[in-house]
């Protein structure tokens, strides 16, 4: 490569760094890769005719959307973000992001976005303790990176799936990795890849893929 | 074992880890480091000549290598700022569907703050472009490359 364009290159991501604090922690892309995943979701459901409202985390109407950059609880307002109440075929239930839920073992484990039924979720913010597995309807998992997925990501996310026993556990990447979809699917997971804004096919098909899934779960 | 990263790859990680990208940068070489898998056809056996085929880890190319840096680097500049402007139109896809925006906005907060972290200020999206260009003249000045 050529001094000057190394040099430029240099001085081009120096400027890039300081403007957006968003690539200052590598937490922050994985934030801001959920927080679009969270919208097909809701993209999803409002195919499927759900009706949906924002409220922030002491169950009170809100305009925004707030993500809080760290995992929650979801009976703590200040540790908790916000979360939308969804009613669908006459029961209700709450799409969270980024709270924690006890698995099989007892365990809590940070769920990127879940569905929770509602009543469970006001009997947690009611009484300080945390969501149930088996009263979890969806899970998603969301991986943005820069190239190939590590196949760590894959086992862990075995991990996660074998403590939560449901339907949809899915692991949503903007990346791909043939390794990591093949030791998925081998264990009843399954990885949708390529899905980013940059791929509005792929993004199309996962929203088909979520409206057909949450409709078996959200009886 | 991680195999070494080496040409206009390792410049670029330098340059990112000077930018204060060191994260970025670690991701590539991660993934350089790992090498890839190829299948590998062996002969085993003195008198039977059996051709086996088994899976070997070999080193990405120099060429390749280049490709996992850019792209990683695209992913993280064109592909995110992307990705923030499509949460901030609130999924352009569905914009006359209201059932769709049960919001006004999206708001992301450290934690324990209450006012919204902005990811990107004001020449941000100037830099992403003219970085974008440089690194489509990297692409360009490869051997291969169309200059």
């Amino acid at each position: 490569m050529e001094a000057q364009l190394r040099a430029a290159i240099q001085q081009t991501l120096v400027r890039l760094a300081a403007s957006s604090p968003v690539l200052t922690q590598p937490t922050r892309p994985e934030k801001l890769y959920e927080a679009w995943v969270f919208t097909c979701v809701v993209r999803a459901l409002g195919r499927l005719g759900a009706t949906m409202q924002v409220r922030d985390s002491g169950d009170n109407a809100a305009p925004n959307l707030l993500f809080r950059l760290a995992p929650g609880l979801i009976y703590s307002p200040t540790t908790a973000s916000s979360f939308v109440f969804l009613t669908y075929n006459g029961r209700a239930y709450e799409i969270h992001h980024g709270v924690r839920v006890q698995g099989r073992s007892s365990v809590l484990h940070e769920l990127d976005i879940c569905i929770i039924d509602r009543d469970e979720a006001n009997r947690c913010r009611k009484n300080s303790i945390n969501p149930r597995q088996a009263r979890t309807r969806l899970l998603i998992e969301c991986k943005f990176y820069g190239a190939t997925l590590p196949l760590e990501l894959g086992r862990e996310f075995l991990g996660l799936g074998k403590e939560f026993n449901m339907r949809i556990k899915t692991l949503v990447s903007n990346a791909e990795s043939d390794d990591v979809h093949r030791l998925v699917s081998r264990h009843q997971g399954t990885a949708n890849f390529r899905i980013a804004p940059t791929s509005p096919a792929e993004t199309n098909r996962f929203v088909a893929w979520m409206e057909t899934e949450i409709k078996q779960v959200l009886l | 074992m991680a195999f070494e990263t080496v040409g206009d790859a390792k410049e670029l990680l330098v340059a990112l880890r000077e930018a204060g990208l060191g994260w970025i940068a670690d991701q590539v070489e991660a993934v350089i480091g790992q090498g890839k898998s190829i299948d590998r056809e062996f002969v085993e056996g003195e008198r039977s000549r059996k051709r086996i085929v088994g899976l070997a880890t070999v080193p990405f190319g120099p060429e390749e290598q280049l490709d996992i840096a850019l792209g990683t680097i695209q992913t993280y500049t064109e592909g995110l700022h992307k990705t923030w402007k499509s949460v901030q139109l609130l999924q352009e896809h569905d914009a006359g569907d209201s059932h769709s925006r049960p919001w006004s906005g999206i708001d992301f907060v450290a934690p324990g703050e209450t006012q919204p972290v902005q990811f990107y200020g004001p020449g941000s999206e100037q830099a992403i472009d003219e970085l974008s260009l440089l690194l489509r003249r990297v692409r360009t000045t490869q051997p291969g490359g169309s200059a």
